[in-house]
């Protein structure tokens, strides 16, 4: 045992060594881009990947031949998990704190990125190496004590998402949906990297009229002889991103009290459904326009905005289906065994809900990017980063439309109706396949 | 039966009262509450103490909390919106906002009642023709409609018209120093209904594609209905069956819908206002915000609330006669 302990031990140190080169390497790479927050995400990155190591080490030390093994490594996992999530919380929390109108966009994503590669790098390392001290013959053993072997569930898994692949690409529309969403994502993705010109700087065109495309500007140029479609490329990004954290967030919110609201009833109900009344009378884009007059222009306001406006709709739905759920023989009996809520709710409500979750969250995205083109149009996003919303913006502002600089607004306007159309309709062909019965429409 | 709809009604004004109070408890939370010194988001830092002061005392900050709470309640009721610092300084809002009230008034009503006769005639086409060409091809230009943001069609109208009528107004309410030329009343009206075109258009078209869809799926669930097959059993003409059994029916989802979507409406006015330099509600509100003119924001912000508010209760009193079971 002593002996598996030091091969184990070098093992951990290998694995501390490759992230640390792996951090520097990232750490470069944000001084590269001249960012001086860079050093945060890190920092965060090394409490969770230590706090992940420490663990496991204690646990061996102190558990050396320990009950279940498997239980063992699952309760190692969720620490991890829940480590990383409560440092991105935070984390995200003093981004959000510390977020001025001066911020950049390409920092923002980095860091992001940073963050959840790293967490997500160390959680799944101190992972693997936990199976391996514990050794992964008997786990294999015990499971297939069980029952089930594990590749046997992954098998299980896999064909439920061919079958689910299988169902969805037989709707055409859909798979064009997410083909042009596919493309408009990489576009957006790798845009900043490939842009042509820089879309922050005029041209050496001297005309301070919008010209029509030509050879070297493909989209033309627009009032101060930026590249029209440089802008285009970098301005994808910021509409993606915000439109999908806000709509996964109002999903989230929408979700928890949908569920808590249609199960425990009573006076929860009665609040949370009030609540949503009461939202639903207020007009969206005024609410979203006073909030963010009150409270500031930055990403990370636009998306808690966002999601403080769209959830009460979500909720309505998730209620009604919990409700119809929660009436179900399976339940009662389930509860007459002596189930508690929690497991109730984990192993019977959520399953049934998680659908319609994931069909409204695809249509909460779509909303979002209704949201974000509207609070930029009007002036309101962020104000100092380059998205489709903002370019529309200072065309309306330079009065494009009347001179007729087609050049210069049908790329963003173009892009924004298809990201919307794409999502809505991928969002109706997963519905479509999950909901069978609403095919005869 | 009367007694059971005066009662109806009563319930509905009481649940109305009380959600307008709390209207008016959220918005003072939102203005007053929540941005530590209101005087501070208004005026810029370094403006001269005694100014901030005067302002300070003219919009009741200076009072206890409690005390402007009330005191926002008591205004409410007294269609007292407080003074204007930028837009007319010193100006009662509640004398400046008629005319703009009046405006988005008559751009939101055409344009819904416009929506909502088109939309409901196509999704009934469309409804009753279910599968065949006119069906598919509506449902698609349905989804394309209804992913375009209000402020695209805008943009789209405006580039169309600056290419074919290069005389049109493209902004305004009217034209500039029409209250002062002398026009007869009826080149006046002229005048004011070719501003109005475009915008009403951007409204009107924006929300025909939500209508249709709703009336066409309200009206396949109720030709479903065995009731149907009867009437169609008992040798009814098909427009009867459609005009006299079905659309009747599917008219509570229709109505309820309406309702809702007032508010996307509002929402979608004043994008396009905000384009056109229409002068109603939503441009005071965008030029609420670019000044900082935080009384202005909160008003038009209650305004377009409380319309919404009433509108669903319209929609609560219509729902009643059209649907025989509240009464029982």
């Amino acid at each position: 045992m002593a002996e598996s302990v030091k091969v184990n031990a070098v093992k951990i140190l290998k694995y501390t060594i490759a992230i640390g080169i792996f951090l520097i390497l990232v750490e470069l790479l944000a001084r590269h881009r001249g960012l001086t927050t860079a050093g945060i995400e890190t920092i965060v990155a090394m409490q969770i990947g230590l706090a992940g190591t420490i663990l496991s080490i204690v646990y061996l030390v102190t558990k050396k031949e320990p009950m279940t093994q498997r239980k063992l490594a699952l309760g190692m996992l969720w620490v991890n998990l829940i480590v990383t999530f409560v440092c991105l919380a935070i984390y995200i929390a003093l981004m959000i704190l510390n977020m001025t109108t001066s911020f950049d966009l390409v920092s923002l994503i980095v860091q992001c990125i940073a963050v959840t590669i790293i967490g997500y790098a160390f959680s799944i390392l101190s992972m693997i190496s936990i199976i391996e001290l514990i050794g992964k013959s008997r786990i294999m053993k015990l499971e297939t004590a069980i029952g089930k072997s594990r590749s046997e569930n992954i098998r299980i898994r896999w064909s439920h998402i061919g079958h689910f692949w299988k169902e969805y690409s037989k709707s055409r529309v859909g798979t064009i949906a997410l083909a042009i969403l596919v493309i408009i994502s990489v576009i957006a993705i790798i845009g900043p990297f490939v842009a042509p010109q820089d879309p922050h700087l005029p041209q050496p065109v001297l005309s301070l009229t919008p010209q029509p495309p030509s050879e070297k500007y493909l989209m033309g140029t627009d009032f101060e002889d930026k590249d029209v479609f440089s802008q285009f490329l970098i301005g994808g990004m910021p509409v993606l991103i915000v439109s999908f954290v806000a709509g996964t967030m109002s999903t989230v919110i929408g979700a928890l009290t949908g569920v808590i609201a249609g199960y425990y009833g009573r006076k929860s109900e009665e609040v949370i459904m009030r609540t949503t009344d009461f939202f639903l009378v207020l007009p969206w884009l005024p609410f979203m326009i006073v909030l963010i007059a009150l409270l500031g222009r930055s990403f990370g306001i636009v998306i808690i905005v966002i999601g403080i406006v769209s959830w009460p709709s979500m909720t309505r739905l998730i209620r009604a289906q919990v409700l119809s759920v929660k009436e179900k023989m399976y339940i009662e009996r389930s509860r007459a065994f002596g189930a508690s809520d929690l497991y109730i709710i984990r192993r019977h409500i959520l399953p049934n809900v998680f659908p319609l979750v994931v069909v409204n969250s695809i249509f909460m995205i779509s909303g979002a990017i209704f949201s974000v083109a509207f609070l930029d149009f009007f002036g309101l996003g962020n104000p100092n980063t380059i998205s489709w919303g903002w370019m529309l913006e200072r065309a309306q502002e330079h009065s494009a439309m009347v001179n007729l600089y087609w050049w210069w607004i049908t790329p963003p306007a173009v892009g924004i109706v298809l990201l919307i159309m794409c999502f809505y309709l991928i969002g109706d062909t997963i519905d479509g396949v999950w909901n069978p019965r609403l095919k005869r429409r | 039966m009367a007694r059971s709809m005066r009662g109806y009604i009563i319930r509905r004004i009481i649940y109305l009262l009380l959600t307008l109070l709390l209207i008016v408890s959220f918005n003072f939370l939102l203005f007053h509450v929540m941005p530590g010194d209101p005087i501070r988001l208004i005026f810029p830092k370094g403006a001269d103490p005694e100014t901030l002061e005067t302002w300070r005392h003219i919009l009741g900050y200076d009072k206890p909390l409690w005390e402007q709470f009330v005191n926002s309640i008591i205004h409410t009721f007294e269609l007292n919106f407080g003074t204007s610092v930028r837009i007319a300084p010193g100006a009662a809002i509640s004398d400046l906002l008629p005319p703009y009230i009046l405006r988005t008034l008559f751009m939101v009503g055409f344009g819904t009642v416009i929506a909502v006769a088109i939309g409901q005639r196509w999704g009934r086409e469309a409804a009753w023709r279910k599968g065949g060409l006119f069906d598919r091809a509506s449902s698609t230009l349905c989804i394309v409609f209804y992913s375009i943001p209000a402020f695209l069609y805008a943009i789209l109208g405006i580039m169309i018209f600056a290419l074919i009528f290069p005389h049109w107004p493209l902004s305004g309410a009217t034209s500039p120093g029409s209250e002062f030329a002398s026009m007869d009343i009826f080149s006046k009206i002229i005048d004011i209904l070719q501003h109005a075109f475009l915008p009403m258009v951007a409204i009107t078209v924006a929300s025909i594609a939500g209508f249709s869809l709703v009336v066409r799926s309200s009206l396949l669930d109720v030709l479903t209905e065995d009731y149907i097959l009867t009437a169609e059993a008992k040798g009814l003409e098909p427009e009867d069956v459609l005009k006299k059994h079905a659309m009747p029916n599917a008219m509570l989802p229709i109505v309820a819908n309406i309702a809702i979507s007032v508010g996307y409406i509002i929402s979608g006015e004043v994008i396009v206002e905000y384009i056109f330099s229409y002068r109603g509600l939503g441009y005071l509100s965008y030029e609420a915000v670019i000044s900082f003119d935080f009384p202005v924001l909160e008003a038009t912000f209650f305004i377009m609330t409380v319309s919404v508010l009433i509108s669903n209760f319209i929609a609560d009193i219509l729902n009643f006669y059209l649907d025989p079971r509240v009464k029982i």
